[in-house]
């Protein structure tokens, strides 16, 4: 197996792009793609400001890097959920890059800032943990970006995210979340920061051959509450699919995004943005769901 | 070869010399979403690996 570029050994196979490549090349590639995904969707330049989230998996640490490598002004946001060790370890991996590459990096705790407990919350408002998580990783990183004056929300969603995340929409015809699927979520209010996904072409596998080849440390281990999610289903049932027929995550998501999305944007409810009564950030309702957490956090701590 | 699948406890023997594809196949990964390390070093789809090598497979799936 040679390399497409430099004819020299390769050692990783890309089928849908029909190409081998050596691990020097690889990286080339890699970091081609990451400027192609900015410059097509003009997700942020040189200028601007970006605050990329951080969880400490393979996906986020790769999309650190490759940004800071790239020259863009990044500043790295990591959540601390109160995930017991999982936490822990992943707020090491990600203090430790930044210590050693000498980042910024801004590091949230839910718990010590806020007095937030996911388990609580989960058994009080009667949700699922990964649902009450979901909503606080995005109020704060909004509001981190917001006050912060940051131009973009950079996330390490991959092809593999993207694709899994189109097939469970179509699966259930949740025509909202399709008239909004993309690779950048505008900003549709001045209070809410524009949301970029530089990595939307990259499958998991490239950036795992990335933060090895990188030597960068990540977390191997995965939230303890993404046992049995629908998503890594969906993602088995794609990878068997592309498999078979390589090119089919990149047919499906691509196709979506040009002829599909437009579709659904007449039959997509509009959803009416507000200004919570007690922070100001942007909600459909009169007090953000965060605002209610932190209310519902504090009462039990005085019971 | 001994066989280490990296994040868990599990660690097979499986009888050489076997290309990484032929590997895959017979345990039943995707090479979609997997990637075989030796020595370090990435291992290429049609490398031969040997009864004496040592071979760790990580998984790329990320979830929820």
């Amino acid at each position: 197996m040679k390399c497409v570029r430099c004819k020299q050994k390769a050692k990783i196979l890309l089928k849908r792009h029909n190409a081998a490549f050596c691990n020097e090349c690889f990286l080339y590639y890699y970091r081609n793609q990451v400027t192609k995904n900015i410059r097509k969707y003009k997700m942020f330049d040189k200028k601007d400001k970006i605050l990329a989230v951080i969880s400490g998996g393979k996906d986020s640490m790769a999309l650190w890097d490759v940004l800071v490598k790239e020259g863009y002004n990044v500043v790295a946001m990591y959540i601390n959920l109160g995930i017991g060790e999982y936490s822990n370890r992943s707020q090491e991996v990600v203090e430790s890059f930044a210590s050693k590459n000498n980042l910024p990096l801004i590091v949230k705790d839910i718990k010590k800032e806020f007095g937030l407990d996911i388990y609580k919350l989960s058994k009080t408002l009667k949700r699922s943990p990964c649902s009450i998580c979901g909503s606080i990783k995005r109020y704060l990183f909004n509001k981190v970006a917001y006050d912060g004056g940051f131009s973009a929300v950079a996330t390490g969603h991959n092809l593999d995210d993207e694709a899994a995340t189109l097939l469970g929409n179509v699966l259930s015809w949740e025509e909202g979340y399709l008239a909004r699927q993309a690779p950048v979520l505008p900003q549709t209010h001045p209070k809410l920061i524009k949301k970029v996904k530089p990595l939307y072409t990259l499958t998991e596998r490239e950036n795992l051959y990335y933060v090895l080849l990188n030597k960068i440390e990540f977390l191997h281990e995965e939230c303890p509450h993404s046992v049995g999610a629908r998503s890594i289903l969906y993602k088995e049932v794609l990878n068997r699919l592309e498999e078979e027929s390589p090119g089919t995550k990149q047919r499906f998501l691509n196709g979506f995004l040009e002829k599909g999305r437009r579709h659904f944007q007449d039959v997509s409810e509009k959803l009416e943005l507000r200004e919570c009564k007690t922070c100001g950030q942007v909600t459909t309702v009169e007090e953000c769901s965060f605002c209610r957490f932190v209310k519902i956090c504090n009462q039990q701590q005085e019971t | 070869m001994t066989v280490i699948f990296v994040g868990t406890n599990k660690q097979v023997t499986i009888k050489g010399p076997k290309s990484t594809q032929q590997l895959a196949k017979e345990l039943g990964i995707s090479l979609e979403s997997h990637v075989f390390i030796k020595n370090g070093e990435i291992v290429a789809p049609d490398e031969v690996l040997q009864d004496e090598d040592t071979v760790e497979i990580i998984s790329a799936i990320s979830g929820g």
